[in-house]
């Protein structure tokens, strides 16, 4: 349960949200002036920027987050781009799914950057109670299938993003290169001559998609578990200090490479496909607004993403001028 | 959520049923296969880290003690020591070392708890030395014992009792608290805790809690009879002296 996206055991990014929260209020009463740039020449349709798609909106658009830095940066960017293409867009940040959820189904909140796995399970668990079987799957186009079929016919999702955040396996960058280790097949076959420390929070050992399923999808072999955080800083210690030599985090940390540690491909989709992706009000699902999300969808790979969290979480940036600077420099 | 375990209904998946399912479970007390720590092993574990803090606290404490009461001030640093010492966030203190330069494991719980049981220790040894009657003191040094002597041979011996009433506090004390050692990686019967309430398996949770309350009620009692025992065979000593 608690391997899941649960943002509010991640300590370093939980602190960055509060003061990302702060700032995007802020920016959210006076982000005229920081558009400004973005919207030029909106009025007029052959001005429109290319990820409009020809298209342009109108009306009011309010784009909805969850208050953690990755979630507010994207919906910066959603409300950069629907601004660009005419809509009157806005944002507010809520303190988890189960506070948005019901406003997007009623259609007071028409956009919000999603998570397609986490999403899927949310809407399932809501309809069939919280022991049905995961809809989710490893593959990101049968958790769409599977996401689209459940959703009201009021609710769209738009194209998924290639970039993820979701449960992940690092391992210290020099080690990785040292032993052209890139995937975790890769480090099972290292494994089974040298059986390795797995650092993880206490619900690891009895988690399909952390221990058991690293032995038993990869056939890693693991000598020891030490218990540690659920991707915070003292899984980070172990990883640095060499007490693992692996360690669960999330696939979309903005901080592991200024900490000398590399994600590992998920090669056999251990994880489930926790892509971003726009959950939009039926009415956006064609036109300028879909073409402007499925513009930034298109452009959001992991390292794209991984980028945007270290220059708000470590760099310090706002998300706002993170968001700006993505789309000024992705998507014009 | 995804459901790692998907219950049929009719399965009572009640804290009670949890914890009695627990409780008479093999592998809750030996270990599972997988490689699951059981208590057997926690318990071990435990005793280690509680072992190696009071050996450590006593190691510190007892000498430093000494030290200061032969200092005109001793008392007010012994004051402001344990009076820091008591005020510290253990907690908090065993995540900074943690994360910082001692790195995850024994040690920082180790570090944290010696804090942690340093004030019984360093108090009663002080309050222990300096009750000695001055006359017996006096006695010593006319007989012709240096300062070093009159320490090992008078002071310390006369103070055993009330050094005992500190190490059995100190200890279970340790015992007590080492639950949150668990946190930053080191083991011990606090994994119990962590382990039931990161997997919601309650009952284990429950049967930790019981296993280190039982155990630190026992530890207590065992230690009151030691401290009797050594009150009797010091407390003789100290009245055949004065």
């Amino acid at each position: 349960m608690a391997l899941r996206r649960t943002r509010s055991s991640s300590i370093t990014l939980a602190a960055a949200g509060i003061a990302i929260a702060f700032t995007a209020a802020a920016c959210g009463s006076s982000s005229s002036g920081g558009n400004a740039a973005v919207n030029s020449g909106s009025t007029s349709s052959s001005n429109l920027p290319a990820y409009c798609g020809g298209a342009s909106g109108s009306g009011k658009v309010l784009v909805g987050a969850s208050n953690f830095a990755e979630n507010i940066t994207l919906a910066d960017i959603y409300v950069d781009v629907l601004k660009g293409c005419g809509y009157d867009a806005s944002e507010k940040t809520f303190a988890s799914r189960e506070a948005y959820y019901p406003l997007v189904t009623k259609g007071k909140i028409q956009v919000i950057p999603e998570y397609a796995a986490t999403l899927t399970d949310f809407i399932n668990d809501a309809k069939n109670g919280p022991n049905a079987p995961s809809k989710a799957s490893g593959d990101i186009n049968t958790t769409i299938a599977n996401l689209k079929a459940e959703l009201p016919s009021t609710l769209a999702v738009l194209n998924p993003a290639a970039a993820t955040d979701r449960n992940a396996f690092a391992v210290q960058t020099k080690f990785a290169t040292a032993n052209h280790i890139t995937t975790l097949s890769q480090l099972a076959a290292y494994s089974q001559s040298h059986p390795l420390t797995l650092a993880g929070p206490p619900e690891c050992p009895t988690r399909a998609f952390c221990e058991p399923g690293l032995e038993k999808t990869y056939g890693m072999k693991i000598a020891h578990f030490q218990q540690t955080d659920e991707d915070g800083p003292l899984t980070r210690k172990a990883l640095t200090s060499g007490k693992a030599q692996v360690g669960l985090v999330f696939s979309s940390d903005g901080d592991l490479s200024g900490l000398g540690l590399t994600v590992l491909t998920d090669d056999k989709d251990l994880q489930a496909s926790d892509n971003i992706v726009p959950l939009v009000a039926s009415s956006l699902a064609t036109g300028a607004a879909a073409n402007a999300l499925n513009a930034v969808s298109a452009k959001l790979d992991q390292a794209t993403l991984v980028a945007l969290n270290k220059a708000v979480v470590v760099d310090k940036g706002t998300s706002q001028q993170v968001a700006d600077q993505f789309v000024a420099q992705e998507l014009s | 959520m995804t459901p790692d375990l998907v219950l049929p209904a009719q399965v009572d998946n009640s804290t009670w049923h949890q914890f009695t399912t627990w409780f008479t479970t093999k592998s809750s007390w030996l270990g599972g296969t997988n490689g699951t720590a059981g208590v057997l092993h926690l318990f071990v574990q435990h005793l280690w880290i509680s072992a190696l803090s009071l050996a450590i606290t006593c190691a510190i404490g007892i000498p430093l003690a000494a030290l200061l009461s032969r200092w005109r001030r001793g008392g007010l640093i012994v004051t402001t020591v344990a009076n820091g010492a008591r005020s510290v966030p253990i907690i908090g203190v065993m995540l900074l070392l943690a994360i910082g330069p001692i790195g995850i494991g024994t040690e920082p719980a180790v570090i944290a708890l010696v804090i942690f049981a340093l004030p019984p220790i360093l108090t009663n040894t002080y309050t222990g030395i300096c009750e000695v009657d001055a006359e017996t003191t006096r006695a010593a040094i006319g007989m012709g014992m240096t300062r070093l002597q009159v320490m090992r041979s008078v002071e310390l011996p006369l103070a055993i009792p009330l050094v005992a009433t500190g190490i059995r506090l100190a200890a279970v004390q340790i015992w007590a608290t080492a639950t949150i050692a668990a946190i930053v990686g080191s083991g011990g019967l606090g994994q119990l805790i962590t382990v039931g309430y990161a997997t919601q398996y309650y009952g284990e949770v429950y049967g930790g809690v019981l296993v280190i309350a039982l155990s630190a009620i026992a530890l207590d009692t065992v230690l009151k009879r030691a401290q009797t025992a050594v009150r009797l065979r010091f407390g003789a000593s100290q009245s055949s002296l004065s």
